[in-house]
């Protein structure tokens, strides 16, 4: 009796009307609302609103909405389609396109670079040495190199490294050799400081010595790894754009 | 416009996936005339409607490959115009109408039958068959943009597109729970809006009151 008394919620009406009331709550609902003049007229208000909303009329599409098939990632064919371009699409395809184009140049440039690497580190050891490698001619270990020709060029090779090198390493081991093998016995340090070279691989990644022709094959395979990466990517992201 | 089959629209759907614009230009075209009037009552202007329905299916066409096979297409694509509506309006409404004075529409039961005073006896008889002048289609529109998001969202997703609590649940993001009270406020408001601007309608709207 109690719970008659009480008038119904909107929310129950709302629901009641979407047949979205529990077996429980219908049967309050129901009890109620047979005697009730005051929640059946809220309940037909409400129907009303709903049928008003209901009887809105399906408007007819201004123009079509298809979008346009350069918008296309993988598009096998591009069919001419009727060009319903809208300034949004454009701007977020030139968006899209612009980052497409940045990383396609950047790998393109990464490729080159890589060519011109592994062709520096290859040419030189196959030529006999060429004027601008003059470094990599003390490490590729042609050791019938005249000692004279070799102790001008170990400073320079040492100028080089450090550049490379890690401040760590540097400060521990160059300062203490080159003293001793340039201004000391010339001819017979010579053959002791050619062991820094051989030894340095552990201490310096052998790919980040740019001196060294298996460097630069190295970071020249690298970027040439990562140039292929950007180009594929770029072609495969067409497809998932965003 | 024809009806799509369910393994048609799966297959246009797997090929858009793969990158296809003309597979989905196909389900656009299909949808087109849903997403539109979905965003049209969400925002009630037709041009910026018709901006919107074409940035909901570029956005779609761009997460597609996030739609999971087996739940409803038309469903999906009603989220992302419904997203894509209340964006747009978040970004036009400086001062968005505060849900929390919502209040105001909950449960004043008022006397009689005040709102059937808006409409005819013979429509009020068969309410499923209105034939709505221009006048009480731009009210209802109206009413509908008087409310709060989340309450309009529901609403529309109910009334205007057919759409099960359960969907809009779904859809929202939010609880059964939370669907039947946003329904049920915004209907409520919308209820009290009509009945607050009665005068603006058509002597005949107003036949039962008359009576009464």
């Amino acid at each position: 009796m109690a719970q008659q008394d009480e008038h119904l919620t909107t929310e129950q009406l709302s629901a009641f009307l979407d047949k979205q009331l529990s077996p429980a709550e219908r049967a309050v609902f129901d009890a109620h609302l047979a005697n009730c003049q005051q929640c059946q007229s809220r309940l037909a208000d409400l129907r009303l609103t709903v049928a008003l909303v209901r009887a809105l009329p399906q408007e007819e599409v201004p123009r079509s909405f298809v979008l346009p098939s350069r918008l296309a990632p993988v598009a096998e064919r591009p069919t001419p389609r009727p060009a319903t371009v809208t300034p949004v699409p454009q701007q977020r395809r030139a968006r899209v396109s612009v980052l497409q184009r940045t990383v396609r140049t950047v790998s393109t440039l990464a490729a080159v670079l890589a060519l011109i690497f592994i062709l520096s580190g290859i040419l030189p050891s196959h030529l006999g040495g060429g004027g601008a490698s003059t470094a990599s001619e003390t490490t590729a270990g042609s050791s019938n190199q005249s000692a004279p020709s070799n102790s001008a060029n170990t400073p320079h090779f040492q100028g080089t490294a450090t550049l490379g090198r890690t401040p760590a390493a540097d400060g521990t081991k160059t300062p203490v050799q080159t003293p001793k093998s340039t201004p000391a016995a010339k001819v017979q340090s010579n053959t002791g400081s050619r062991t820094p070279p051989a030894v340095q691989p552990p201490t310096l990644p052998p790919f980040l010595d740019l001196s060294q022709p298996e460097g630069r094959l190295a970071l020249g395979a690298l970027l040439l790894v990562l140039g292929i990466i950007g180009l594929v990517v770029t072609r495969r992201r067409r497809g998932t754009v965003y | 416009m024809g009806e799509l089959l369910r393994e048609d629209e799966a297959l246009l759907i797997s090929r858009s996936q793969s990158g296809d614009v003309n597979a989905f230009n196909q389900l656009v075209l299909y949808y087109q005339q849903i997403i539109y009037n979905m965003i049209l009552r969400m925002l009630g202007d037709r041009d910026t409607a018709a901006d919107v329905a074409q940035d909901t299916f570029i956005a779609a066409f761009r997460a597609i490959q996030s739609f999971r096979g087996g739940s409803s297409f038309r469903a999906w694509l009603l989220r992302i115009a419904s997203n894509q509506a209340c964006d747009h309006w978040r970004r036009t409404h400086r001062h968005p109408i505060d849900s929390l004075d919502s209040a105001m529409d909950e449960d004043e039961p008022h006397g009689g039958s005040l709102l059937s005073t808006l409409v005819t006896t013979d429509q009020a008889v068969n309410p499923e068959e209105f034939l709505l002048n221009q006048e009480l289609q731009e009210l209802i529109q109206k009413g509908l943009q008087e409310l709060p998001l989340d309450q309009r969202v529901a609403v529309v997703l109910c009334d205007v597109q057919g759409l099960t609590y359960e969907e809009i649940a779904a859809n929202t993001q939010t609880s059964l729970g939370t669907v039947r009270s946003r329904i049920a406020r915004g209907r409520a408001r919308l209820r009290d809006y009509l009945y607050r601007h009665k005068e603006l309608l058509p002597r005949s709207y107003r036949l039962l009151t008359d009576r009464e």
